[in-house]
């Protein structure tokens, strides 16, 4: 188990594999994610990495972070 | 749980609210002839009896019950709207052509299977929503049904099949979301659209180009991640358009290229542009690409492949 938290998110490679989410500080909100992306990021929010879903889920609990839903119903 | 009155006749609409512990059993409305509207969301209700005897009823909502199957709606002519999301339903798709007055019909989260029905016939239709079920099979044309302003036809088990077809006419639509199937041709021309707010066709297996979006001003949502996409046909961005996902198709370095470059062109700050995950071409100069810096300065979370 392993989470990674990185604060100044400047061309952050991530593996196909890994979980991450972005998310605001101040308003506790989750940006994007969780999700599993490769790639390289830049952004002016928080990056959590974790190697599983649940791993970032926990995390979200824990920091009183909020997703809000994007699907319409 | 039984609802006995001494002159159930008179009743035209029933609220039955919510309550701990939450109401169960089935209801039965044989009796309340001129009965319009019904309301038994949150409930544990496991049946509805006939509505045959309700020729008046309009409005039904049983969201969050128990129910595992609906009555026959087509004596029910009068009927604008249904809502009977999150239940156990699991019947083929109910038959509502003879519902032509029917603006609303939403059945989010059962166990629907057999083909989407065909609402070419429910030219009132306004929101029709059947996500997550397990239809099969094509989607109907929707050419007849001009008033529509949300379809949802997301997440089925299996999956639909076949293309997403032509909503050229749907000049008032606002919500299309079909993501999670196995759609598969090209994206819908989006040209004539004006009004199209949200568009989620993620997680099928299109192919061809990403469509002009040129047309679509209050475009606020696209996604179209997890598909065989691998070119943009070009055209300018809407100013709105704030979250585009396009991670995991194979988009050419071209294609990465002029998306980047329209997102600067547009303007606005803050947004999320993901042209990242497996398949798609990094940008010219990778992560020093020019755009991709422009849109990094404005705030923009971007993720491309490095």
């Amino acid at each position: 188990m392993s989470i990674q938290k990185i604060t100044n998110v400047d061309n952050i490679e991530t593996t196909q594999d890994q979980w991450w989410m972005l998310y605001n500080e101040s308003t506790k909100i989750v940006f994007e994610g969780p999700l599993q992306c490769s790639g390289s990021t830049t952004s002016p929010y928080i990056m959590v990495i974790a190697d599983t879903e649940e791993e970032l889920l926990t995390y979200i609990e824990e920091n009183d972070l909020v997703i809000l839903p994007e699907d319409v119903e | 749980m039984i609802l006995s009155l001494t002159s159930p006749q008179t009743i035209e609409s029933i609220d039955l609210g919510t309550s701990t512990p939450r109401l169960s059993g089935v209801i039965d409305i044989s009796t309340f002839a001129n009965l319009v509207g019904l309301n038994a969301n949150e409930n544990d209700i496991t049946s509805l009896g006939s509505f045959t005897s309700n020729p008046n009823l309009q409005e039904v909502r049983v969201t969050d019950n128990l129910l595992t199957a609906l009555p026959s709606l087509t004596g029910n002519t009068n009927l604008t709207s249904v809502d009977c999301s999150r239940n156990n339903i699991s019947q083929v798709f109910p038959d509502l052509s003879s519902n032509t007055n029917l603006r609303v019909f939403l059945c989010f989260r059962n166990q629907l299977s057999g083909n989407v029905f065909d609402i070419s016939s429910n030219l009132n239709m306004n929101h029709f929503g059947v996500g997550n079920n397990n239809l099969t099979g094509t989607i109907p044309s929707l050419s007849a049904n001009t008033n529509l302003k949300t379809y949802n036809v997301q997440q089925q088990t299996p999956g639909l099949t076949g293309g997403f077809p032509s909503i050229d006419n749907l000049l008032d639509i606002d919500i299309v979301n079909c993501t999670g199937n196995a759609l598969s041709e090209s994206l819908p021309n989006l040209s004539n659209n004006t009004k199209l707010r949200i568009f989620q066709f993620a997680s099928n297996s299109f192919t061809g180009n990403i469509p002009d979006l040129s047309n679509n001003t209050k475009l606020q949502l696209f996604e179209c991640y997890n598909n065989n996409l691998s070119g943009y046909a070009g055209g300018t961005i809407t100013s709105k358009l704030s979250t585009f996902r396009g991670q995991s198709n194979i988009l050419t370095q071209s294609a990465v290229n002029s998306i980047l470059a329209a997102f600067v062109a547009a303007g606005h700050s803050g947004g999320l542009l993901n042209l990242g995950g497996s398949g798609n071409a990094a940008p010219t100069n990778g992560n020093s690409n020019s755009d991709k810096l422009v849109l990094e300065a404005r705030g923009w979370t971007v993720i491309v492949t490095p």
